[in-house]
């Protein structure tokens, strides 16, 4: 099965660390950046399909599409099957998070910075979904 | 004077009468001139006739012309002069006639005779004149002559009119007989000649159709076969007025007979008949006259005088007043009763056309009636009563008197008709009526025992006013309720066997049974009724019996009371020592403490009263040792769960009472009155606290929102006093912005029994807004409000606190926002950074750690700007006081 990490984030800086932690954490799959969730959205618009995987890292304050902009029109066709996504937020300020946890495609939330031990929770939790799926 | 001669009238009606002039010339008149002028030899002879403007030749002999104007006539002179005869021997030499045209010019008149056309009267008319050309003599025999010939037209002039007149009579009498002919079929009166001398009639056509008898048999319809006819009833009237008739000189007769006819009824005939001829020996020779079919009238009349008889006679022989007056107030015609009454009251009736006002009557009685009369005149049709006293005869009538107006077949009013009717028969009877029912109401009024009526079903047709006092109804709540509503449930069996024993006929006496009283306590009643089949109705006497019953369970009484006063009553009976040990308690402990009496017995009361009444009921209870009675007002005393009952106490020394020697306790449990009182108390505070003192607002509004009532605390509150309320519309104060939703919040009351509507902005008397939080209560089927009590609270203060706290929540969001998205994002991301150095291993390359040196420096540039306008941010942030 082949991966496609899609990184949705407006501040590079935090797309340079997370490309660097992904790839230190040693995640499998193509690695994409979006600044934000219009181009993301019509990227998987175009390119979905049920034959990948998807690990989406959601930022939720972005401009022109925000994260949950961008959920709402995910939701639309993608499946949980192939499909999970990470939201990033930047405090634990969870007030804007709380309309998200109902949605079955969001994994689970993740505070930056993202460190390198929060990455192999994320990679454990990938792998427990998809790889095991496979074996049943 | 001679001229007029010619135009007088007489002469000339007498000329117009011949009808002569402008007639065409007839033979016997030019023989004449003829005659006249072979007999004077002239060549010329003519008749002419002088009119008030010419002459006129009847006959003209050897003259061409038949006529000239008047003052070419010779012959006017005789009329003018009023001469018999004129001769002119030379008319060239005469001066009258030498200037006439006829004598100067052609034919040049040379001669001329003429002898006056007079009539018997003496008229003169013209002449008849000989004429010459040529002058010449006439001589006195010849004169003679010419004078006979003249008389001889004048003759032929009557002659002629006499007969002129006779052919005009004719024409004149065929003329009318011919109208009198169409009359008489028009009419279709028959018309008879009776020949008496040989017994002959003679009808017309109509008479014939009358009679009924053909033309044919005419002949033989003589007098006898004419009397066999006619109806024997009449015949003797016939025959006498016929005889009237036919005795000289009678003027004529009429009669009215029956006939007998062909199908075998008789026609009702009138024949008027006169005798046109007598002989000398004054003998009827000739009976003319006319014969009517009057059957029809003779039937209608006779039946309208059937009527009128019938009428008459029901008129008359009423005994009420019948009579009509004119619009002078004259009698026309009253009924013999009317007659019969004015002549008892002034000796002679009234007459016909005499006014109906009688001396013999006082003024005022005469003044009454004309004010009737006017009235009905005025007002129409109206009836009147009458209470007519004879304080002589000692009796009294009632008269009712009616009024009504007359008119003609105009539609005008003629006069009144009045009928008055003696009522006093009626009167009478209903004032007997009247006063024996009064009587009786009194009767069942003043009875302490209840008398009513029932019908068969059981329902109170009358009650009297016993019922109050024995059942508390008034009788008019039990008229029309079954009796068996109000009969005890276990004596409505025994009660329906009294009925019944009733309606089968048997009278019931003293029958017992119970009632139940309108407050609910029972009321033994003793009941005598009897059953009239005919009316249908129980007429029943009923008697309290509560009296007797008492005194039947009276010993059963006193023994029961005995036993509910110690037992059942809520009194706590005791006997204690001075001590205060109970040495008896009544078994009401029981229900009132929650402790059998035994408990008690050998405790002390003070250990079970409340530490706070404890020395006041102590100091009380010591005085019994010098009181006989004392009262000890209200204390607590503990019941077996340790709950506080409030009690008061009624203590009687009976300590030399050998039985007792102890003191009597009474104890009342007063705990609900005290919590009654309490939460009266309560209440009333809380109604002082919220009507009068609180910053509350309790107002009343109907269901539109129109204040009736607001309490005190407006003026507080709103600067609006309750009286500038009352009236006013709620919705007048709330601020528009809140209206709808304050309306749609208030009309939700009409259905729910309460309302919380969240604060709005309502108008302050000093016209700014203040914040209401109200709540709504639908009390309008409380009878003593009948409307919405509205309670509100002033919470601008809260409102704006609550406002400022919410401004101050959205700053402090802003400001956690800004923490989490601001300041966060650069710190993690320096976080992450610093991680990724010190975690390196060596993997990143020089320019990449360069790079992420650089992040760094704009990751903490970051921050700082961050930290700045977060430390703005919180030096603006909200004053309360900014919010209002």
């Amino acid at each position: 099965m082949n991966y496609q990490i899609l990184l949705i984030e407006d501040d590079p800086i935090f797309t340079f660390l997370l490309e660097k932690g992904i790839k230190h954490a040693d995640l499998k799959g193509e690695t994409i950046s979006f600044s934000n969730g219009k181009p993301a959205i019509e990227y998987l618009t175009n390119e979905y399909s049920d034959q990948k995987n998807y690990i989406i890292f959601l930022d939720l304050n972005m401009p022109v599409m925000n994260g949950w902009e961008f959920m709402d029109q995910l939701e639309s066709f993608a499946s949980t099957d192939n499909c999970m996504v990470f939201v990033l937020t930047s405090s634990a300020y969870r007030h804007d998070i709380e309309k998200l946890k109902k949605k079955a495609l969001v994994a689970d939330f993740v505070t930056k910075p993202i460190t390198e031990f929060l990455l192999k929770g994320i990679k454990d939790s990938i792998e427990d979904r998809f790889e095991k799926n496979q074996i049943i | 004077m001679k001229g007029d001669n010619i135009l007088d009238t007489n002469r000339l009606n007498a000329l117009m009468s011949f009808d002569i002039m402008d007639t065409p010339p007839e033979a016997i008149y030019d023989e004449i001139t003829s005659l006249a002028s072979s007999i004077c030899n002239t060549p010329a002879s003519i008749i002419s006739l002088v009119d008030d403007k010419r002459q006129f030749f009847k006959s003209h002999l050897g003259v061409e012309i038949n006529g000239t104007p008047l003052k070419d006539s010779f012959c006017k002179h005789l009329i003018i002069d009023d001469i018999d005869t004129l001769v002119v021997e030379d008319m060239h030499k005469d001066k009258r006639f030498s200037n006439y045209n006829m004598v100067k010019n052609d034919p040049n008149i040379g001669f001329y005779a003429g002898a006056s056309l007079t009539t018997e009267n003496g008229e003169r008319l013209g002449t008849l004149c000989v004429l010459d050309y040529e002058p010449r003599q006439i001589n006195e025999k010849q004169i003679d002559s010419l004078k006979t010939l003249a008389k001889q037209v004048v003759q032929l002039f009557e002659l002629r009119k006499s007969k002129k007149t006779e052919e005009d009579q004719k024409l004149d009498l065929e003329r009318k007989g011919k109208l009198l002919d169409n009359i008489v079929n028009a009419t279709g009166i028959g018309i008879w000649e009776r020949n008496l001398n040989e017994d002959l009639l003679t009808l017309n056509d109509q008479a014939l159709e009358i009679y009924g008898i053909n033309r044919d048999s005419l002949s033989e319809f003589n007098t006898d076969i004419w009397f066999d006819l006619i109806h024997d009833e009449d015949l003797p009237e016939v025959k006498r007025k016929m005889l009237a008739c036919f005795t000289y000189p009678s003027v004529g007769c009429s009669v009215q007979y029956r006939m007998l006819q062909n199908d075998g009824n008789y026609k009702w005939l009138q024949e008027i008949g006169k005798v046109l001829q007598w002989s000398d020996d004054k003998k009827p020779q000739l009976m003319y006259g006319t014969v009517q079919d009057i059957t029809e009238k003779k039937s209608y009349t006779k039946e309208l005088q059937r009527i009128k008889n019938n009428q008459d006679a029901m008129i008359n022989s009423s005994r009420d007043l019948m009579w009509s007056i004119d619009l002078d107030f004259n009698l026309i015609t009253a009924n013999t009763a009317f007659h019969d009454l004015v002549e008892k009251i002034q000796g002679h009736p009234f007459k016909e056309g005499d006014p109906v006002f009688s001396d013999a009557v006082p003024q005022q009685v005469t003044d009454k009636w004309k004010s009737y009369y006017q009235r009905a005149l005025t007002n129409g049709r109206f009836s009147v009563k009458q209470k007519i006293q004879n304080p002589k005869k000692f009796w009294t009538t009632y008269g009712l008197t009616s009024f009504d107006l007359m008119y003609n077949k105009e539609g005008e009013i003629t006069g009144i008709t009045c009928f008055s009717k003696d009522i006093t028969s009626e009167v009478l009877s209903q004032q007997v009526l009247i006063s024996a029912k009064e009587e009786m109401q009194k009767i069942m009024d003043t009875s302490l025992d209840i008398i009513c009526t029932i019908d068969e079903e059981g329902y109170f047709l009358s009650v009297n006013q016993a019922s109050k006092a024995i059942w508390g109804y008034d009788p008019k709540d039990i008229i029309g309720t079954n009796y068996m509503e109000l009969v005890h449930e276990d004596d409505k069996p025994s009660t329906k066997n009294s009925a019944a024993t009733a309606t089968s006929g048997k009278k019931v006496l003293n029958f017992e049974n119970r009632y139940i009283h309108r407050d609910g306590h029972v009321v033994p009643m003793l009941w005598s009724s009897n059953w009239d089949e005919n009316e249908g109705v129980f007429y029943c006497i009923a008697k309290d019996n509560t009296e007797k019953k008492k005194a039947e369970f009276q010993l059963e009484n006193s023994e029961r009371r005995f036993k509910t006063l110690v037992q059942e009553s809520s009194d706590i009976i005791s006997i204690i020592d001075l001590e205060g040990n109970f040495t008896y308690v009544s078994p009401s402990t029981t229900k009132i403490l929650g402790a059998a009496p035994e408990k008690y017995i050998g405790t002390n009361a003070f250990d079970y009263i409340h530490i706070d009444d404890l020395e006041r009921v102590k100091e009380k209870f010591n005085s019994i040792i010098d009181n006989y009675s004392i009262e000890i007002d209200s204390f607590r005393f503990r019941d077996i769960n340790g709950e506080w009952k409030w009690f008061e106490s009624i203590v009687t020394n009976q300590l030399n009472e050998p039985s007792i020697s102890g003191v009597v306790v009474t104890t009342r449990d007063i705990t609900e009155k005290k919590k009654a009182e309490k939460q009266l108390e309560n209440s009333e505070r809380r109604y002082k606290t919220l009507v009068q003192e609180g910053s509350d607002m309790i107002c009343i509004v109907d269901e539109n929102a129109v204040f009736s009532y607001a309490s005190p605390t407006s003026t507080k509150i709103l600067e609006i006093t309750p009286e500038e309320f009352v009236g006013r519309n709620a919705f007048d104060y709330v601020h528009p912005d809140d209206h709808d939703y304050v309306y749609n919040e208030f009309i939700k009351i009409i259905d729910s029994s309460h309302i919380n509507i969240k604060p709005f902005r309502f108008r302050h008397g000093a016209g700014h807004w203040v914040w209401l939080e109200t709540a709504i209560t639908n009390k309008i089927d409380e009878p003593t409000i009948k409307g919405i009590v509205v309670n509100s609270k002033d919470v601008t203060t809260k409102v704006q606190h609550l406002r400022a706290i919410e401004a101050q929540n959205a700053q402090l969001k802003k400001i956690a926002w800004t923490q989490s998205h601001i300041v966060r994002a650069p710190v993690a991301r320096l976080m992450g950074l610093v991680d990724l150095l010190r975690d390196d291993k060596e993997k990143l390359k020089s320019e990449e750690r360069e790079q992420v040196l650089n992040y760094i420096i704009t990751s903490a540039d970051e921050i700082d700007h961050v930290i700045k306008d977060i430390v703005e941010n919180t030096i603006n942030a909200i004053e309360i006081e900014d919010i209002k």
